[in-house]
């Protein structure tokens, strides 16, 4: 059975940065330094308003594909991890399959997932590589929150940011060597965090436009009860840990770095207080990127290599957590590197 | 269990904008000028870092001043036993 490796990680961030001073100008109740306390986030990155998803990624995907150069002939599986479909039908996958000129043999599918979705389509990447159903895997990320928050929602404005990623798995011997996974779900979650009037379960209809802060959205709005997903992520995430050191065989002291989903200052914080994790074993780049949900852990994965904060040898925990709810996690190990 | 004046300076110290010596037993938190319900969350996982007690909402509502929140604390904390 051929084993899994991510041969190439890398990401482009929205072309529009707001810094705090901006926000700051738009909400009289806060200074930068007071979003900066409340956030811990300096600058988060957004797409033009009325942008396309697939539009968003084809570009940046096209312009990663060739700096790398990767022949996009040889890619024969697209898996496109979103939560800003561009329709209910057909699957954006396929869109984005024709808006990258991909070839007719490739299959594609949809991954309707948020801050779980990275390692959730490493897991299926790797289960496709090692059944032999695909030889080379194109996995994108593109995540567009910042469409789907009003503007009455500053602590949402402060925290999300626009982002695209793509990972290219393979069985050739290179880069991250994907371990055991392991997967959860608690369904009970779904209210905690959700984007309401987006879908068949409610609708949006006139009335609903012309309520206070919907006025500028035009698909749905983002509601987040900030206590339960954080509750959530500080009772789940270290039994997480456990579970993934346990099925890869690993203490915990065989870890060199986590890399966790970067949902917001104060979870990251708390787990590595409860996970007792040194702060140079734990990689956070919220302040400079802010949460770009699917593509947090590919963001913080190729800003960690730049940074040389990974380096060959290492055992790199990766661990995806948050909206359903739902997680997941494995180990990376990086002696091909 | 630590005892409530270092409670109360520990917890001072999750607040950032709240200066040193302003919290004492007889506080209400939620008097203090910057509280909003980041600050709560603060409080939520201040405990639950310290003494691995995960705080609701709703428990976290019945309470005003720090030595109410110290002794909510401590009770959970006899309950577990």
């Amino acid at each position: 059975m051929p084993a899994a490796y991510i041969n190439i990680i890398d990401f482009s961030l929205a072309r529009n940065e707001i810094t705090n001073v901006q926000l700051a100008s738009e909400y009289p109740d806060y200074t930068a330094d007071s979003i900066y306390k409340n956030s811990g986030v300096l600058k988060r990155f957004s797409v033009d308003k009325g942008c396309v998803c697939t539009d968003f990624a084809a570009e940046n995907v096209s312009e990663l594909l060739n700096k790398h150069k990767i022949d996009k002939h040889k890619i024969d599986f697209l898996i496109y991890c979103t939560e800003a479909p561009d329709y209910i039908a057909p699957a954006s996958s396929v869109v984005l399959h024709g808006k990258l000129g991909l070839s007719k043999e490739a299959g594609t599918f949809d991954l309707q997932f948020g801050c779980s979705g990275y390692t959730y389509g490493l897991l299926l990447a790797k289960a496709l590589i090692e059944s032999s159903a695909a030889s080379t895997i194109l996995f994108v990320t593109a995540d567009i929150p910042t469409q789907v928050i009003s503007e009455k929602d500053p602590h949402l404005r402060f925290l999300f940011s626009d982002a695209v990623s793509i990972s290219i798995i393979s069985s050739e011997k290179k880069g991250y060597k994907l371990g055991e996974f392991i997967k959860g779900t608690d369904g009970k979650g779904e209210t905690a965090l959700r984007v309401i009037n987006s879908g068949f379960n409610s609708p949006r209809n006139e009335e609903w436009y012309h309520q206070e802060g919907n006025e500028n959205l035009s698909v749905g709005r983002m509601e987040m009860d900030g206590e339960a997903v954080f509750r959530f992520s500080v009772d789940v995430v270290p039994k997480i840990v456990e579970e993934v050191l346990n099925k890869n065989k690993l203490k915990r002291e065989d870890i060199d770095l986590f890399v966790f989903h970067q949902a917001s200052r104060i979870i990251l914080k708390s787990l590595q207080r409860k996970l007792k994790i040194e702060e140079e074993k734990i990689y956070n780049n919220l302040e400079r990127v802010g949460n770009t949900v699917s593509a947090s852990i590919p963001v913080a994965l190729s800003q960690a290599l730049s940074e040389n904060r990974i380096t060959k040898n290492m055992n790199i925990m990766v661990v995806g957590f948050g909206i359903g709810f739902s997680w997941s996690a494995t180990v990376f190990n990086t002696t091909n590197l | 269990m630590m005892d409530i004046d270092t409670f109360t300076r520990n917890l001072e110290s999750e607040f950032e904008e709240v200066e040193t010596g302003r919290l004492t037993p007889l506080t209400n938190y939620r008097d203090i000028p910057e509280f909003n319900s980041m600050y709560a969350l603060i409080i939520i996982a201040f405990i639950d870092s310290e003494f691995d007690v995960l705080l609701t909402g709703e428990e976290l509502r019945k309470t005003n001043t720090v030595k109410d929140l110290y002794e909510l604390v401590r009770n959970k904390l006899q309950e577990k036993e």
